[in-house]
Order: structure tokens, then sequence, then C-alpha cells
């Protein structure tokens, strides 16, 4: 598909559109992010940075398979990027508070069991001996051992430093505001700053796909889902696994903040952290873990997550003009789907095919008529 | 959720006179502070203040604090002291915390007159103890009673490290030597003067470099500089002290203002980033209204003048007030407050100030 000599230009230089550049520039081939504002200033630095593949999944199949693979490549890319992205093979540990969500968590371990996948049902002793802080109220938990945290700005960051050393051009403060097509192909994406040759251009604008794909009349139905996180300050360590609860997720990071998360709004594009969702995390955690209850939260912010109808991204290429590509509506996941997006779209703009089929990601699913698949 | 007329954060002496003048005109006030007692900076103040007569000068800072504290008494306002205003939300409402319990209250105006920040200034060994703000020192001394060192050098010549300087010898501490980075005083050489009959060393053209020590403290090296502030080598000179007391400047304590999306302007001579005001105090922000250091570090006076201004303009916006009586009463406060700014330091003042204004 691609030739040397074509212009790729991404618009969005959040971690979708870093990481894409980053592949591209693995592979040899250059490119250019374009991003209104700052590398990662919307949801990439919102994120609570979470790698959970089988604590969010509810069912196997396609979507569970790309978060599997994407999780996979983590502990390698840690060794393999420049700056600490706070990679920490904590495993997760899903916390049971009542008989019916127990039998709700026996069925998600049945079928991750019989996918093949590691997972461990501990009652309350097993529980309070791996993690000593949780309250005592716990009927049991689900452990996976394989579902792990980082820092989201830092990888996202690492990304674009990564992607600029081999060769990537990133250009900040510069908005998106119109493509040019010549007879049915992309040919130049034209920004508040001047309008750059393309003939590859790849809408990563994660909540803002929508107006992206606007510029070509395209409908890309991502909608903005807002979630609200609280921070704590930096405490001795209290635990080490990722814990959630039917309420909240909770993570220590490395430097001994606990970030408690998160909210699932539809309010359009407002940021705006409310009270009640602070008192709610902050309830949600200290039942989980009383000692939260003496501590103080510093901090609380809220980010714009790039949801789709059936909650799965929309990747590859699409209907619209030749040369104009999708990666976004990654929702709750784009971090950990990060490093596997930027490969299968890498692998599809040089080879003209993803290792990993992509075509149960195009946006053609959402036409008038085509069968919506509901998660 | 509890609700009120008007939400006065902050009880400083701005926040004081803005909860006194709207409770005389009929609202319903709440005012907050963090602090175990009302007062704000004033009580740190134990010497006799400058400016003119109406505004109490030739009092002690304190005394205004006590007299102010009573007047907000008389006037009906509910005071929550202990009480920290940690989050400002959509619909003016507020988030409080005491005694480690978060709760909400709703107001129908705000005034935000939450002072001023203490600035602080980066070098090896900042991180010692014995290395504070002249603010934190005057707490330790004036509030607590607590020696805060033996012999100290300060940093910073405005009125603010003349003035504290000058406590710390009253305290019983030796003030070895007092540096300024300018080539001239920044501060009333009233304050000057006292420091040099007392025997004080001021350098002028001269900053530190470095405070030494292993586990706190134990000298302070200063350095001359050039005409662009670059220290000059070899003018080093290493003193035995202490305490290292900074007083390098005050900035606006904007969180809530930003929390409450008003907008802002960088004014260097107020210290920083100010919110936006108009002549009646008010914000971007339709309803709230800023006073004090907070729109723009300058004097206790004038902080009380923006606070009875704000004060007015809330009470007149609800209905309270005539306009014609509320522009007569702000008229006399702004007129009062322009007085103060005759000074040559207060034009500067004045002038930055007008630059803020938004609307009109
Ligand atoms: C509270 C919260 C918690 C989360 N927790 C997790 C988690 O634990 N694990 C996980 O995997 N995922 C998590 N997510 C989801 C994850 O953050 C997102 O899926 C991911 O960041 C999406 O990345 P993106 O690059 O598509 O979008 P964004 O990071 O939003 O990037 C899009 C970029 O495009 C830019 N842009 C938009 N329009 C234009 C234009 N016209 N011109 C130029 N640039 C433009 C924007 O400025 C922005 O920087 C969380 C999200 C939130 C909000
Ligand atoms: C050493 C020194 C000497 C001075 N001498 C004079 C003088 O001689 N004459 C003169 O006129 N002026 C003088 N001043 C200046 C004067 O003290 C200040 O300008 C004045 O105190 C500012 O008043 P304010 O009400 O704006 O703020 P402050 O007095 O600082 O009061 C603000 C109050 O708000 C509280 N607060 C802040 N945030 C919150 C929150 N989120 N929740 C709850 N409470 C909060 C603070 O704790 C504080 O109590 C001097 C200042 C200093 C430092």
């Amino acid at each position: 598909m691609e030739k040397s000599s074509d212009r790729i230009v991404i618009a969005g230089g959040g971690i979708i559109g870093c990481a894409i550049a980053y592949y591209l520039g693995l592979k040899g081939v250059k490119s250019t992010v374009i991003e209104r504002r700052d590398v990662g200033c919307e949801a990439s630095s919102a994120a609570a940075g979470g790698l959970w593949p089988q604590a969010e999944s509810s069912r196997p199949g396609m979507f569970m398979d790309l978060c599997l693979a994407g999780n996979a490549m983590f502990e390698e890319l840690s060794r393999q990027l420049e700056l600490d992205i706070e990679f920490r093979p904590s495993g997760l540990l899903h916390v049971v508070e009542d008989e019916q969500y127990r039998e709700e968590a026996e069925k998600l371990m049945e079928w991750q069991l019989d996918s093949g996948l590691k997972v461990d049902w501990l009652d309350a002793s097993e529980t309070l001996k791996l993690e000593p802080s949780l309250s005592e109220d716990v009927m049991g938990s689900l452990y996976f051992p394989d579902d792990n945290h980082l820092n989201p700005l830092s990888l996202t960051r690492a990304f674009a430093v990564g992607a600029k050393k081999l060769g990537a051009e990133i250009s900040t403060g510069t908005s998106v505001t119109g493509i040019k097509t010549v007879s049915g192909r992309v040919s130049s994406l034209v920004t508040d700053r001047g309008e750059i040759g393309a003939d590859i251009i790849i809408n990563a604008a994660g909540c803002w796909a929508g107006q992206v794909g606007a510029m070509v009349d395209m409908e890309v139905p991502v909608e903005p889902v807002r979630g609200q996180i609280i921070l704590s300050e930096p405490l001795p360590p209290l635990f080490k696994r990722c814990i959630v609860t039917r309420d909240v997720y909770i993570i220590q990071k490395p430097r001994g903040n606990v970030v408690v998360g998160s909210t699932r709004e539809f309010v359009g594009y407002d940021k705006s952290v409310t009270p009640e969702a602070i008192h709610l995390l902050h309830r949600g955690a200290v039942k989980a873990i009383p000692r939260l209850k003496s501590v103080s939260f510093i901090r609380a912010w809220a980010g714009l997550r790039p949801y789709t109808p059936d909650e799965i991204p929309i990747m590859g290429a699409s209907d619209g003009p030749e040369g104009f590509l999708l990666a976004t509506g990654h929702f709750r996941n784009g971090i950990l789907l990060s490093a596997i997006t930027g490969k299968l779209m890498s692998e599809l703009i040089t080879d003209g095919k993803a290792s990993i089929p992509l075509e149960g990601y195009r946006l053609s699913r959402f036409l008038r008529g085509a069968e919506v698949e509901r998660k | 959720m509890k609700k009120v007329e008007l939400a006065v954060i902050g009880a400083g002496p701005a926040g004081l006179c803005a909860a006194i003048e709207g409770a005389k005109h009929g609202l319903q006030v709440t005012l907050i502070d963090e602090n175990i007692r009302a007062g704000g900076q004033l009580f740190k103040q134990i010497h006799k203040f400058f400016g003119s007569g109406v505004h109490r000068a030739g009092i002690r800072g304190v005394d205004i604090g006590s007299q102010l504290l009573d007047e907000t008494e008389k006037a009906g306002v509910e005071v929550m002291l202990d009480t920290v205003v940690w989050g400002l939300f959509e619909d003016k409402v507020l988030a409080l915390v005491h005694e480690g319990r978060s709760t909400q209250l709703s107001a129908e105006r705000i005034i935000l007159a939450a002072g001023a920040t203490e600035n602080a200034l980066a070098f090896p060994g900042w991180t010692l103890p014995g290395v504070m703000g002249a603010g934190a020192a005057q707490t330790m001394m004036n509030m607590h009673r607590v020696m805060p060192g033996k012999k100290a050098i300060m940093v910073g010549s405005g009125n603010v490290g003349l003035i504290v300087g000058y406590q710390l010898i009253q305290a019983g501490i030796k003030l070895e030597l007092l540096v300024e980075a300018a080539p001239e005083i920044g501060g009333y050489s009233v304050h000057a003067s006292k420091l040099a009959r007392n025997g004080v060393k001021i350098f002028t053209s001269t900053t530190i470099k470095e405070a030494r020590g292993d586990e706190r403290v134990e000298s302070a090296v200063t350095v001359s500089v050039d005409e662009n502030w670059n220290p000059v080598p070899g003018t080093e000179r290493e003193h035995e002290v202490d305490m290292v007391c900074l007083a390098v400047g005050l900035s606006p304590l904007i969180e809530l203002a930003r929390l409450a999306g008003c907008g802002f302007k960088y004014l260097s001579e107020l210290g920083g980033h100010v919110p936006l005001h108009d002549e009646k105090m008010e914000t971007t922000q339709p309803g709230i209204y800023v006073a004090g250091d907070i729109a723009g570090i300058d004097e206790a006076s004038t902080a009380m003048e923006e606070g009875r201004i704000a004060a007015l303009a809330a009470a007149e916006s609800l209905g309270r007030l005539g306009g014609e009586e509320a522009d007569a009463l702000k008229k006399s406060a702004r007129k009062r407050m322009e007085e103060f700014w005759d000074g040559s330091f207060g034009r500067r003042v004045k002038a930055s100030k007008e630059s803020l204004s938004v609307k009109e």
C-alpha cells in the first residue's frame, strides 16, 4: 500500500497517534503528527494506566484477543522505550463483596479458564493474606496475575520521543482544520498554520474523530464519555496489586500516590469534575481499603474517552477517500491497546495487511443496515 | 445542601470587611477561613500599620484584626473556622472540609479573599531546616511564640523583609545582615533605618548563593550580582547563621479563582497571575468577586476597601441596596483607596490595577 515516497500525516497526538508514528518509525517510515495542543493532553493523560484485558472483559472473542495481544507487548516495550513508563507487572484483584456479585465472578472465571487464561478464586483469608490493607468485609476475590499497570502519560511521551528519534515530526499547537482530496484521494491536510501535502491521513483524533471525519464528509460515530479520577498524596506502600471493586478501581503508583477511578458520564465535551463523583470515588475507595479514610486526596481530574456504540475501536481503511484511515474509538482501553494499534496500523500502511485482521474494526459496521454487535 | 446568600472565603482584612459590609446591608453571610482564628495576615502584624488615619494607621495589625472580629460578630456573620474550601463547582457550590468531614455549601454570591502565598527561592541547600519564608518566621514568633533561630540572614528588602527583619530582632534573634539583589532598598525607608539603627548590615546588589550545613543551616554564602543580576565570581562571602529568611515576594492565591473559570492577567507588579476584575471587584464569572491580595498584592488598607466594595456590589446585585446608595458607598471606598495609593509605590499598583479592568 505505502510507497516509500508517501507522505503520512497523523491527525491527533494522543497515545494512539504517537504509537502509530513510533511503530511506523520502527519500520523505517517517517510520518508527521499534527496535534492541536500538546502531546497526550487529552484522554491519554487523564487515564489511570490500567492494563486489564481480563478483568475488564465480559466475554471471549475478537476484541478480547486483541486486548490480550496488546497487553503481551508491554514487558518488552518497557525495555525498548527510552523513557521510564513505570510499567509494573502487579496483577489485579477483583474484590467480591456480596453473593450476587460472586456468581458473576464465577461465570467470568469459568469462561476465562476455558480460554486458557490465568485466573484464580481466592477466599477471604487468601485475599487478605495477599493484600492485608483490604477491608475485612471481602468475601473473596478473583486474582488476575497478568493484569498490570503503567503511567499513561509517560508511555505517550515515550512513544512521541521514540517516534521523533526515528524521524517522525510532531507539530504541537497546530489544529487540523480541513482535508483536501483530488479525484477521490487525499492530497493534503489543512491546518491553522499551513497546508501539508499528504498521501495517507490517519484520523487519530480521539473524541474529536467525528470532527476530523466530517472534513471528508464521513460520519464517525465517536462520542466523548467523561471519566473522573481522584489522586491521593504519596503514601507508603499500602497494596501492590490493582484493586477493582463493583464501584471503583484503585492503583498505587510507584511514587506512592493512590489513584481512584472512575465514572462514565455522557455530558458532551465538559471536562469539569463534580463533587458528587469525588465523594463517590472516595467512598468506594475507603470501603475497599479503610486506611484511605485518613489520607489527603490532592487532585481530581476528568478526561474524555472516545466511545463508540459497540465499545470497540474503529481501525483501518475507511470507505471514504483513498488514503484516509482511522484509528480511534478506543474508549476505556486506549492505553492497553496503544502498542498493538500502533503495530497493526503500521503494518497495514507499509505491508497493506495487518498481522491481526482489522476487518472487524472497520467503520462500515456502523453504516445503516449493518448489524451492530453490542457488547 | 446548605444555602447562603453570600459566602466569603478567607477571613483576612479583605474577607472580614466584606462580611461585615454584606451583613450590614441585610445579606445572610458565611465567612470561611482555614485557620483556627480569623484575621489572616493581621494577627502576625505586631507592628503599627502605615497608611492613612481612616485606615487605622498607627494601630498594630493584630489590634485591627481584633476590632474587625468584634464587628463581624455584632453584624451577625456566621464564621466557620478551621474550614478549608477545597473546591468550587458549577452553580457556585463550595466544597468545605472541617475536622476531616467534607460538606457542600451553595452560595448566591461569592467573594474570594484568599490572600497570597509566599514565593520561594531555590539555591543549593534551600531545603535545609532553617531556611524559611518570612511569613513562616512571623507565624512562629508572633503567633506561636517560638524562636525560629538564633542568628539570621534576611533575603529581600521589601517592606516584608524589613518589617519581619525588625521583628526578628524584637524576638531576640541576631539579624546578621539583609541582602537585596536590586541596587536599591525596596521598602519604606522608615523601616530600613530602624534596621540600620540596630546595627544590621544591608547589602544591596547582593543575593544568597547557598545555604550550608549537614542537618540544618550552619552558614549562608552570599554573592554580589551585576546589573543583570548575574553573580560576580570571587565576591562570595560566608556568614555563620542558623536561619535564612526569604522575603522575596508574594503571589496571589488564585486556585479557587481558577477553578471558577475566571479570566486572568499576568502583572509582575501585582505578584503574578491576577484574576481580571472590574470596578465592583467582580471577576469574569458573574457573581464571583475578588478582594485583597488575591486581586493583586497590596496592603491591608486597600484589602479592606476592596472587601467593602465587593460586598456592596453583591448586596446591590441581590436587590438589598438602591443603585444610588450603592454607588455613593462604593465611590467613597474607592476614594479612600485612591488616597492611599497616592504614594509613589501606590501609583504603580494603581496603574496595574487599572489595566485589569474587564468591563466598562
Ligand atoms: C478517566 C479515564 C481513565 C482511563 N483509564 C484507562 C485505563 O486504565 N486503561 C486504558 O487502557 N485506558 C484508559 N482510559 C482510556 C484511554 O485514556 C483512551 O482510550 C486513550 O487515551 C485514547 O487515546 P487517543 O489518542 O485516541 O485520544 P486522546 O488522547 O484524546 O488524543 C486525541 C488527540 O487529538 C487531538 N486533536 C483533536 N482534534 C484535533 C484537531 N482538529 N487537530 C489536531 N489535533 C486534534 C487532541 O488534542 C488530543 O490530544 C481512560 C480514560 C479516562 C478518561
Ligand atoms: C510582614 C508584613 C507586613 C505588612 N505590613 C502592612 C502594613 O503595615 N500596612 C498594611 O496596610 N498592610 C501590611 N501588610 C499587608 C497586609 O497584611 C496584606 O495585604 C493583607 O493581609 C491582605 O489581606 P487579605 O485579606 O487579602 O489576605 P490575608 O490576610 O492573607 O487573609 C487570607 C485568609 O484566607 C485564608 N484562606 C486562603 N485560602 C483559603 C481556603 N481555600 N479556605 C479557607 N481559607 C483560606 C488564609 O488562611 C487567610 O487567613 C503586611 C504584610 C506582611 C506580610
